[in-house]
């Protein structure tokens, strides 16, 4: 897939540089935006078909690949729609929504983790916090694609591409961090995709910056990287299916992360781009972007709070309840004994040993004699309770 | 005596009056009318408040406070009244020419002060909830509190054009009642407390905010009539919504979605609301979007802190049911082993007393050695005693209320007597309510869990905490030791369970303490922790004692009395009337009531805790003899001289000493002069921060705004250190005492340090005129401090047995050398001042301190190289040392475990009817491997825990016989027999039984192994004899090959003889073997005869005894 990708991506370049410039601009534009769609239809289809042979949390990550392609190339269709049918030129708009829906998308995808199955009871919050994960995604595609009007030339034009870099480094990070090898392979290629074109990305928006773009060039390249390694990785082998929980529940430690995450960052992204003093005739409408998308996002986290509660103790007994065999209280009861012998035998073997000695230098001494005896009687004692472990070990076998 | 009306009542007499008020202030003539309805709500909540007086002791006090607020305020409202009667009301609030008479301002704003006082009584019984989530409630209701004065009072009046010191004195009393009743409504356990602190924190809220609004906010009155007005009335019916009862009795925990639900969109929208409502009441405020994103940022991260905290505790919640799971479980087991065991115990009770009686009876024909005799009696006696002691198969009969703490105490004093290895921090023995039980018993239990810490971590540290957990009694005992493993956590109260070895104790101890507990219808359990292990004792407390207020309230009360009178004061007095004049008066009294109650204190103690109090002391009182000292200041010029200046820094350096001191410590011995020089160090550092920040800047700073300020912040960063410092030490310290002291005296500092630097900074701003409400943070400080020092010498102070135990620093020579690296640092990075002298006077301070803290920690180095340094390194490998052995037996235990198992799966085996006969051969084969490799495995360990144990006379022939006892019946299942012939002629010996027995063990082991391999079928025959003043014991047969013969005897094939011989050298004997001539293997012990029998052995000829060898 990524060798033909390569070959594409060449075919492409050589369309564009070998059809003369001025002349035949709505020919480079139909055929830029037709090239820039096939990647993403191709992609679209491949996770199609790794969705309808894979279940759960997998299932879902793959549908979200392919939402994410599909809504790219449909964007690149309503591009390319304006040169033959110049009405369509209104849905520039839902076009460009589409754009950045890709890179939320492929947030929220990467955050669905195929690779760690989820118990059912866990699957609701999973998804509640994936929402959240979109709606923070959207904040910041959108705070940072704010731009005084007018402004082409802006160098902090440069601020978009910020966003898209996340993916990228995101999967880079899973793809260390998973150990099970066809998810490790899946999210190298995903990263090595989404980061190759996040930097290439920074070419024609640099350039935009400049005031010197152009539609289609060689940095087209960057938009199609993405979606020739989703294809990549849907095509190939892929992990294990979805088994149901492998692990035991864990406790909800994510929801205070969840809570920083989501309602501490937004204010504090405006308070440092205000002390930084980017932009000052947009600090009004980015601090009410900030106000409003956390008012949003602490309903959800409520929610999600709300949701979770307590642990449920049906999730908590990891071990059965059930009693324990009477012959383990047996064994325990010949430990005991056991122990109480060997405990009792060194003294009253000492007294015994004196006491001979005793005899032994004194001669016969009348008084001496109960004390012989007492042991006698106490060790006999010590002797039926080692009779008793002796007796309790062998129990199972016939006689 | 609580009136029982509803809420839902009161909020409806509120609307029928607020429709009545609005009513009438849309008539002609409304002012007057309006004015004297207004006087209807505080006359309704003075008559609750009065009611509710009737409530005895400190309550009382705090009604009566509290209703001295809307009495002031009617009296206020009647002066505003005639003023509006005479036509002469001001249309501005505060300090404008046409401001309110002084009389009026007195009573609005005045009628806090009591208030405030009452709060400081805290009248509610003293359970303060403990958990966290309340701490992190009360973080977040702070911060919402904070956001709505500043956004509705404080930002606005500074914006607005003048000075407005009566507004802001007044917000900022109703904002302190605010805060402090919030604080206490978040973590008051009882629902009526909450419900009266939660009404007085709203009525607080309601009236500062909405009242500054109908105030006009530093610009003109709002005409009557406008919805602000609701600031004059409703807040009333609040304050009578004080005093009632809730239904609930219980109070549940806010839920956390809810928290986040409001904490999120809660600043928006109050924002917006403002936004809208106060521009359309004709008010011009400013938007305040940082404000509003510092505060969204800070609720997050409370939110985010409470939810982590609810974790922790639910975390905990499941922890403790596990272990309650398992202490049933384990009360069940222990139960019936204890009842299977009741017949034996008694039987061996009554033949051990015997042995013991006969022992003592004939003690006097034994000789020399009869104590020894009469002691092992004594010891298998004891043995059995302590045995039924732990079964508690005879419960106490008396029962009577006992002191849990104290029995605690007089445990552990017990046990550092007897010199325990162990350091031991207690807390919170002294307000424990009381248990039903046996004094002795209970100090029996306890005994046995200290025993454990100090064997588990010989010169470790143990911390037993206690505290009260609903209506049980908690008693935690943590270690630093290496904790308990997870495998045998479920056995270690099983009977003769020990990690030990032989000699240190029986493994009765823990058996004892879970029987006892019982007993006491409590608990006793393990519980998750860090580091170490952790007992857990719970008792049900005998009754809830009735639970009095907080001790030392009226301190408290009065210092928060003072403070706000002395606000209010300098808030009405006008610039011109000796204004800087009283404020300076205030200051210096300030101090040297904090002085005075610090010396106080320290009369109260002695050593070093004396001298810390009056360190403390010192601060304060050259504060004030430095302000005396720049008298110049009232005129209006900067303090004169620069004795001054010295003299305070004198003061600042008299603190730091204080907590370097460190009175929670005993002063040990060798250790002096190492922490004298450690706190030289520190002491050195703070001087060189302080001269490089204050002291030096301060002569550049003449008519220098801007290096003003920062000799203001750089006070207040030496301060922040010290408040810090302090805090670290509330953390670490063990005693409870002082962790109390030190946490409120860091509370202090925090208060002192940013008080002061912000009237240091504030003067710095406006020019140096003395008596605006600024100085309040060099008042309000020393006035909180003389409360702490009061409250600390009315301290009932029970002296806590020993604190020897703190947590040395971690890195601490790597962070003093740090610290050497960090001066030149900070040097650098604070960079040119612009004046050449200064920077120059700095280099040189740094040049000096350097030298001098390089100086003084190379010396402290020294020190500790040579006290501690070479104990420190043995102490490690006597750690080591015993951690081996003990891993190893626990290896092997487990190793004896499996045996067993497999063993028995094989006699299963065995015992199934239709086995065909190889399988069945087989399984005899397995079974044989697995008996012997078990009695291989207990060999070792009874190797392990015995070689080394106390060694005694021993009866070498009635071991053997019962070796013999032990292992026939084994060994007859094979067909091999074991036959004893044992010589009169040997004496006993002196020798550790268990080793004795061990090694004769294993030749017998060893001999089976042979004849085994040789097909069994045969006897082994054990015989004693005398020979050459050794004593032999021998082991042989007489079937089976040579050669495999000779292999045994050195070992190859039967480890367990090469442990046998090992033991048998510790002893000081050897053991020899070999094959017989005729085929078959003999062994032979030699174990050297002990003196006095020596000699008469010889006097008896070498030949005696010989021939069998």
């Amino acid at each position: 897939v990524l060798a033909a990708g390569v070959a594409y991506g060449l075919l492409h370049l050589a369309a564009l540089l070998l059809l003369p410039r001025p002349a035949s601009a709505p020919v480079r534009a139909v055929l830029g935006h037709l090239a820039l769609f096939g990647p993403p239809a191709l992609a679209a289809l491949a996770a199609a078909h790794a969705a309808r042979s894979s279940r759960g949390s997998e299932k879902a990550f793959w549908l979200l690949l392919g939402s994410a392609s599909t809504a790219y190339a449909a964007a690149e269709m309503l591009l390319a729609l304006p040169a033959v049918w110049p009405a369509a030129a209104r849905l520039r708009g839902a076009a460009h929504l589409g754009d950045e829906t890709l890179v939320v998308f492929l947030l929220v995808a990467l955050l669905v983790r195929p690779d760690r199955p989820r118990a059912p009871h866990e699957v609701r919050s999973a998804v509640l916090e994936w929402v959240v994960a979109a709606v923070g995604g959207y904040f910041l595609v959108a705070y940072c694609a704010m731009r005084p009007p007018g402004a082409a030339g802006d160098p902090w034009f440069l601020a978009v591409t910020a966003p898209a870099a996340l993916p990228g480094l995101w999967a880079l990070a899973l793809a260390f961090r998973v150990k099970d090898p066809p998810f490790r392979r899946v999210y190298g290629l995903l990263a090595l995709g989404f980061c190759a074109g996040a930097v290439l990305g920074a070419w024609p928006r640099w350039l935009y910056a400049q005031g010197q773009h152009e539609a289609h060039g060689p940095w087209d390249l960057a938009s199609l990287l993405p979606f020739f390694s989703i294809a990549a990785a849907a095509l190939g082998p892929r992990g294990p299916a979805w088994v149901g929980s492998r692990r035991p529940a864990v406790g909800d430690r994510g929801r205070a992360r969840l809570a920083v995450l989501a309602l501490a960052v937004p204010p504090l992204i405006d308070l440092a781009s205000r002390a930084a003093g980017v932009q000052p005739s947009l600090a009004e409408a980015r601090t009410d972007l900030t106000l409003a998308c956390s008012s949003v996002l602490s309903l959800l986290v409520a929610l999600r709070v709300y949701q979770t509660g307590r642990p449920s103790a049906a999730h908590d007994a990891a071990e059965p309840a059930g009693g324990r065999p009477p012959l383990a209280e047996a064994s325990e009861y010949l430990q005991f004994a056991s122990g109480l012998a060997h405990e009792l035998n060194n003294p009253l073997m000492a007294v015994a040993g004196w006491a001979e000695l005793a005899l032994r230098r004194g001669g016969p001494e009348p008084s001496l004699q109960p004390l012989v005896e007492a042991t006698g009687t106490a060790a006999a004692a010590v002797g039926r309770l080692q009779q008793l472990v002796r007796s309790g070990r062998s129990a199972g076998e016939p006689r | 005596v609580r009136p029982r009306a509803t809420p839902g009542g009161l909020a409806l007499g509120a609307a029928a009056f607020a429709a009545l008020y609005y009513a009438v202030a849309r008539g002609p003539g409304a002012d007057l009318r309006t004015d004297l309805l207004l006087l209807a709500p505080p006359v309704l909540a003075l008559s609750w408040l009065l009611r509710a007086s009737r409530e005895p002791g400190r309550a009382k006090w705090f009604w009566r406070l509290l209703a001295l607020g809307p009495l002031l305020w009617l009296a206020g409202e009647a002066l505003w009244s005639l003023a509006d009667y005479e036509g002469r009301a001001p249309r501005f609030f505060g300090d404008r020419a046409t401001g309110f008479p002084l009389g009026t301002d007195l009573f609005f704003i005045g009628f806090l002060v009591p208030m405030i006082g009452a709060v400081g009584l805290r009248p509610h019984p003293r359970s303060l909830r403990r958990d966290r989530v309340a701490l992190a409630d009360t973080a977040l209701v702070f911060v919402a509190l904070s956001f709505v004065f500043l956004r509705i009072v404080f930002l606005p009046l500074i914006t607005a054009e003048g000075t407005h010191s009566r507004s802001f004195v007044l917000g900022g009393l109703a904002f302190a009642l605010a805060a402090w009743t919030a604080t206490l409504w978040r973590r008051v356990e009882e629902p009526r407390w909450r419900r009266t602190y939660g009404a007085v924190c709203l009525f607080a809220v309601l009236y500062g905010t909405l009242s500054a609004v109908a105030n006009g906010l530093g610009h003109e009155m709002l005409p009557p009539g406008g919805p602000a007005d609701a600031g004059w009335f409703v807040p009333f019916f609040l304050l009578a919504a004080a005093t009632t009862t809730p239904r609930a009795r219980v109070t549940r925990r806010l839920s956390s979605a809810a928290v986040v639900l409001a904490a999120g969109p809660a600043p928006l929208v109050l924002d917006r609301v403002l936004g809208r409502a106060l521009p359309s009441l004709g008010l011009a405020v400013s938007p305040q979007p940082i404000l509003l994103l510092v505060t969204s940022a800070l609720l997050a991260v409370g939110c985010a802190a409470r939810l982590l905290v609810e974790e922790r505790l639910d975390e905990e919640a499941q922890a403790r049911e596990r272990a309650a799971d398992e202490a049933a479980r384990r009360a069940g087991r222990l139960g019936t082993l204890a009842a299977l065991s009741a017949g034996l115990v008694e039987e061996l009770e009554r033949a051990t007393d015997e042995v013991a009686r006969q022992a003592r009876s004939a003690a006097p024909f034994m000789g020399a050695k009869a104590e020894r005799v009469v002691d092992q009696a004594e010891r298998a006696r004891g043995i059995v005693r302590e045995l039924s002691a732990a079964f508690r198969l005879v419960p106490s009969r008396s029962r009577q209320p006992v002191d849990v703490g104290r029995a605690l105490e007089d445990t552990v004093r017990a046990v550092l007597d007897e010199g325990l290895p162990l350091r031991v921090s207690l807390e919170g023995t002294g307000q424990l309510p009381e248990v039903m039980g046996d004094p002795g018993a209970l100090g029996a239990a306890f005994l046995s869990v200290v025993r454990n810490a100090a064997q588990a971590s010989p010169g470790g540290v143990l911390r037993i905490g206690a505290a009260t957990d609903g209506r049980e009694v908690v008693l935690r005992f943590r270690d630093d030791g290496p904790g308990v493993p997870a495998e045998i956590r479920p056995r270690i109260f099983d009977p003769f369970f020990t990690t030990r070895r032989v000699g240190e104790g029986v493994g009765l101890g823990l058996t004892q303490a879970h029987f006892v507990a019982r007993d006491h219808g409590g608990s006793v359990g393990l519980e998750p922790s860090g580091e170490g292990a952790c007992f857990v004792f719970r008792f049900p407390a005998r009754e809830r004692r009735a639970m009095r207020p907080v001790p030392d309230a009226w301190a408290l009360s009065g210092a928060a009395l003072l403070s706000a009178a002395m606000a209010t004061s300098l808030a009405l007095m006008s610039p011109n009337a000796g204004r800087a004049w009283w404020a300076f008066q205030f200051q210096v009294g300030a101090a040297l009531l904090a002085a005075a109650a610090l010396a106080a204190a320290g009369l109260r103690h002695r050593g070093r805790a004396r001298r810390f109090w009056l360190f403390l002391a010192a601060g304060p009182a050259l504060w004030a003899v430095a302000r005396m000292l720049g008298l110049g200041a009232l005129e209006g010029s900067r303090p004169s001289g620069v004795w001054a200046y010295l003299v305070s820094a004198a003061g600042e350096l008299a603190w730091a000493a204080a907590l370097l001191l460190r009175p929670d410590l005993k002063p040990e011995r060798g250790a002096s002069a190492r922490s004298l020089l450690g706190a030289g160090a520190a002491l050195c550092c703070f001087a060189y921060f302080y001269m490089y920040l204050v002291v030096l800047p301060w002569p550049f700073s003449e008519g220098e705004a801007v290096l003003g300020q920062h000799v203001a912040l750089g006070r207040g960063l030496v301060r922040a250190a010290l408040a810090l410092w302090a805090f670290v030490l509330s953390r670490r310290v063990a005693s409870g005492h002082w962790r109390i002291a030190f946490g409120r005296l860091a509370l202090v500092f925090v208060a002192w340090a940013a008080g002061q630097t912000a009237a240091d900074y504030g003067r710095t701003v406006t020019g140096f005129a003395g008596g605006t409400p600024a100085d309040l943070g060099w008042i309000v400080p020393y006035l909180l401090l003389a409360a702490v020092a009061l409250a600390e010498s009315r301290r009932r102070w029970r002296p806590e047995p020993h604190f020897a135990s703190y947590r040395p620093f971690p890195f601490g020579a790597a962070a003093s050398l740090a610290s050497v690296a960090l001066l030149p640092a900070f040097d650098a990075l604070a960079g040119s001042s612009g004046h050449p002298a200064l920077d120059a006077a700095r280099d040189d301070l740094t040049a000096f301190a350097v030298v001098a803290l390089g100086a003084l920690l190379a010396l402290r180095e020294l020190a500790r190289d040579r006290g501690v340094g070479a104990s420190a390194a043995t102490g490690a490998a006597d750690a080591s040392q015993q951690v081996l052995p003990r891993l190893v037996a626990n290896a092997v235990y487990e190793l004896g475990g499996q045996l067993s198992g497999i063993a028995a799966l094989a006699r299963l085996l065995l015992a199934q009817r239709d086995l065909p006969g190889r399988a069945r051969e087989d399984a005899r084969r397995i079974r044989r491997r697995g008996d012997s490799g078990l009695r291989l495995a207990s060999n070792v360990i009874a190797a392990m825990r015995g070689t080394s144990g106390p060694r005694d006379f021993v009866s070498v022939n009635l071991t053997v016989q019962e070796v013999i006892g032990e292992r026939s019946a084994d060994l007859g299942e094979e067909d091999i027999r074991l036959q004893a012939s044992l010589s009169e002629a040997v004496p006993p010996l002196s020798v550790n039984v268990t080793a004795l027995r061990q090694a004769v063990l294993s030749c017998v082991d060893a001999a089976a192994v042979d004849l085994r391999a040789a097909g069994g079928g045969a006897t082994i025959e054990v015989v004693t004899a005398v020979e050459d003043d050794q004593v032999l014991v021998g082991v042989r047969h007489g079937e089976g090959a040579t050669a495999r013969a000779t292999r045994i005897a050195s070992g190859d094939l039967d480890p367990g003889l090469g442990l046998a011989r090992e033991i048998v050298s510790q002893l000081g004997g050897t053991l020899v073997g070999g094959s017989r001539a005729l085929g078959g293997l003999e062994l032979w012990i030699r174990l050297p005869v002990p003196r006095p029998v020596a000699s008469s052995a010889a006097r008896r000829g070498p030949a005696a005894g010989a021939g069998s060898a």
